[in-house]
């Protein structure tokens, strides 16, 4: 039986607002609520809601036969507790039925496991506390931002107990390799590898509603011959991609949702495909070779690695400035400010600066060109870092006249 | 082709960017192994080579016989200008000044009564017109030999100031309609042309200009300033939009007093705005140089860290691609058409002073944002050359030869 990994990924980040440069220092809001509560509003109504009632019904019909996971997000979460509750409560039913497993990630979707390690434990951690007090699970495999991996990283995700992470199955790091196996990592005790299937997981997220290309209409039959064709050595298939495939990214009107439906219902009744989450994958299969992952790789951008976050100029510096100001903002133990900063790491916001020509997709991104992205990122940071100042000046100046009275 | 040119102003004499970009254009088509005759109407010196010859009119004797042509066209297109007034005539020539001074409308008629006569006697195969001033004399240029016109516009009636003056507006329109193929500097050109002086569109055609490939590897001399400087170069009349400019100063110096702003140039607006620098209080950050010559350009440019052009209405502006030749982040509005070739400058629409002082304090403090500007800026200038204008300027005559 090859095993089918479903994993879907649910993010969205907190937008910032048109935060001019007048403003500095006047310690505003930072955050664009309208525009994230629209944004969410409609992500949910077109795509989350149903595709979760899609899979609510096929699991009631199905049973154990239906499984999927989810990769969600700390902003991603907060945002639907904050604007659109219900679609918490039907995150919390799919919960609820045992067949659908959450994965582990960084509370923000940060670029932390390239910049600071203590960041990347704190955020993982964060958001393992947040997974467990909504949904009652506690993960087991990780998922990084844009799957971001190295050799590196994987140390650090195996220092905090997981026992496996998916990333991408980039044809740098297989090298002939096929991605539908398990691999190990170097670190130890080594971390089993999840590899995307590039080219299926594309074929529903990117080319489903392609008009001009040679495959479409993608029917639920013709993508189940392709999983049929696969060789018998191949014993899991990872299809990693974004929720929004399903009713956002393509419309209802695509038939996306009859895709899903058939697609599952096909699987559910066939003899040699079945569906599974990772960690029951881990049960039963083990892993072939070792892989070595020298620099970091991801499924973002045109060169699939950290690039489409950090390779210009603008780029580097906001995202220095901002990991720059860690200690400072840890010792406020500012709750508000805490919260800010979690929200400021978002790799969103380092994706909206990327140089224009490349095509980044359907990102709602709020800005006109990669510089309106910059100054106003910077022109927030700005403020935020004055913010941090002011509460530490306040809090060292509490302290010696406590130390004061102390001494006295 | 042999090209008969008429032009107002060529270097070394130079008062805008209409001297620049002629000869930018002329040098360019004489490597594609074009043949132009230049007639402006006062030359510094005479200049003649193989391919390229510069006629000063001051130098040409006017007719001796008034032609059929001539006049009567004249008396239609110039009517203010009465021939037998003639004010500056030194024997049988006509003593141009080449200025835009108050006899600029005589002067434009009695180019073209000079080239009523060069007509005739010159060898040529299409007639080559830049800007209103030369339109009276590419009408008689062409009624004369029947040879085809192209008439170029680097401005509109509509770019000089907020009144139109229909006199002129009259001339640039009779040019047009006259015209085989009418060459605007921008497509923002390019749409008033078709909309406010009702030309085919299919008439009109989009040349850019192009900018100089210079070395400017060698130093001058850098700010004596500690604040950095952020400079307005150009004219400081009501189209360049220089209120806008002090705006913005304002906005950015309550902000961060370090910087210095530099308005550069004259113009009818100047003491106004000297008035308003003093009014709003800003004159210790706030400077005025006047008028600045070649090298003092590149001077000013070494000295400045963020250029504006914030202009209201530009057909094109090349001044700021000489600042991103010197290697200085640009900003310009959006209603200035060297904003069309330029997709990686900071664009901002000339009423928004707070996107524009935004951008103004960005770049004096991000410096990865001043470099990706510059970065990508230096890049596009690649191929923003003469050689590619001539090319359009090329193929735009042989789609009327």
């Amino acid at each position: 039986m090859k095993n089918i990994c479903f994993t879907f990924l649910v993010h969205q980040p907190y937008r910032l607002r048109n935060f001019h440069f007048f403003e500095i220092g006047n310690h505003y809001n930072y955050f664009d609520e309208e525009t994230n509560a629209k944004i969410m509003r409609q992500i949910v109504e077109e795509s989350y809601l149903p595709t979760n009632k899609l899979l609510l019904n096929l699991i009631n019909t199905f049973g154990n036969k239906i499984k999927v996971s989810f990769a969600i997000s700390g902003t991603a979460l907060n945002q639907m507790e904050q604007y659109v509750p219900e679609v918490l409560g039907s995150f919390k039913e799919l919960a609820a039925t045992g067949n659908v497993e959450f994965l582990g990630q960084n509370y923000s979707t940060s670029l932390s496991s390239l910049k600071s390690e203590s960041a990347f434990y704190e955020e993982v951690l964060e958001h393992k506390r947040l997974i467990s007090r909504l949904f009652k699970k506690r993960p087991k495999v990780f998922l990084n931002t844009g799957l971001l991996y190295s050799d590196e990283i994987g140390k650090m995700i195996s220092n905090l107990g997981f026992k496996g992470v998916i990333t991408e199955g980039s044809s740098v790091i297989l090298n002939g390799k096929s991605p539908n196996n398990l691999y190990k990592s170097t670190s130890r005790p080594p971390l089993i590898l999840f590899l995307r299937n590039t080219s299926l997981s594309d074929d529903i997220a990117l080319r489903f509603s392609q008009r001009n290309w040679s495959e479409w209409p993608l029917t639920s039959e013709k993508y189940l011959g392709w999983l049929n064709a696969l060789p018998a050595s191949d014993e899991l298939v990872n299809l990693v991609m974004d929720y929004g495939t399903f009713g956002e990214h393509h419309k209802k009107e695509s038939g996306i949702f009859d895709f899903l439906e058939f697609l599952f219902r096909h699987i559910a009744e066939s003899k040699d495909l079945k569906l599974s989450t990772p960690v029951e994958v881990l049960k039963s299969v083990s892993a072939k070779a070792k892989l070595k992952v020298s620099k970091p790789i991801s499924y973002t951008g045109t060169d699939k690695n950290a690039s489409a976050w950090l390779k210009n100029e603008m780029q580097q510096e906001a995202c220095d400035t901002l990991y720059a100001m860690e200690d400072l903002v840890k010792n406020t133990r500012d709750k508000f400010l805490h919260q800010d900063w979690e929200r400021l790491k978002s790799a969103d916001h380092f994706l909206y600066m990327n140089n224009f020509e490349e095509v980044l997709g359907n990102l709602f991104n709020p800005y006109e060109n990669p510089y309106a992205a910059f100054l106003k990122y910077m022109n927030v940071l700005s403020d935020f870092q004055l913010k941090v100042e002011d509460k530490t000046k306040k809090s060292s100046k509490r302290k010696n006249t406590r130390s004061l009275i102390k001494n006295k | 082709m042999k090209i008969l040119m008429l032009g107002w102003e060529y270097p070394p004499h130079i008062s805008g960017g209409l001297a620049t970009a002629c000869q930018g254009l002329v040098e360019s088509l004489l490597k594609k192994g074009h043949e132009v005759l230049f007639l402006l109407p006062k030359a510094v010196e005479e200049m003649q080579s193989e391919q390229f010859r510069l006629i000063s009119a001051s130098n040409v004797e006017l007719p001796k016989k008034k032609d059929s042509i001539t006049y009567p066209l004249l008396r239609k297109l110039i009517p203010n200008v009465d021939p037998t007034q003639i004010h500056n005539l030194s024997g049988d020539k006509y003593n141009f000044s080449g200025a835009y001074g108050p006899n600029l409308i005589e002067e434009v008629y009695w180019l073209a009564v000079v080239i009523s006569k060069l007509a005739k006697e010159l060898e040529f195969d299409i007639i080559h017109a830049h800007d209103w001033l030369t339109f009276p004399a590419g009408i008689i240029a062409k009624e004369i030999s029947r040879k085809p016109l192209v008439v170029h516009v680097h401005a509109t009636a509509f770019d000089r100031s907020a009144k139109i003056n229909h006199e002129i507006y009259e001339i640039e329109r009779q040019g047009m309609l006259v015209a085989d193929k009418v060459m605007a500097v921008s497509n923002l050109t390019k749409k008033i042309i078709i909309d406010k002086y009702h030309i085919d569109a299919k008439k009109v055609i989009t040349a850019y200009n192009g900018v100089k490939q210079k070395d400017t590897s060698q130093n001058l001399d850098t700010s004596r300033f500690k604040e950095k400087i952020v400079t307005f170069l150009g004219r400081i009349t009501y189209q360049k939009g220089p209120e806008y400019f002090i705006e913005a100063a304002e906005k950015v110096l309550k902000k961060d007093k370090n910087v210095r702003f530099v308005m550069a140039g004259n113009g009818d607006l100047m003491t106004e705005m000297i008035k308003i620098v003093a009014a709003k209080r800003l004159s210790s950050h706030f400077h005025f140089t006047g008028f600045l010559k070649g090298r003092e350009v590149d001077r000013m440019l070494a000295m400045t860290d963020v250029f504006v052009m914030p202009s209201i209405s530009e057909p094109f502006g090349i001044a700021p691609l000489e600042a991103i030749q010197a290697n200085i982040p640009v900003i310009i509005s959006r209603q200035s058409g060297v904003a069309e070739v330029l997709p990686h400058a900071f664009i901002v629409d000339y009423w928004d002073t707070n996107s524009l002082s935004e951008a103004i304090y960005g770049l004096l403090n991000h410096k990865s944002f001043a470099k990706m500007v510059k970065g990508l800026n230096r890049v596009t200038l690649q191929n923003l050359t003469w050689g590619h204008a001539a090319e359009t300027v090329s193929s735009t005559y042989q789609s009327v030869a």
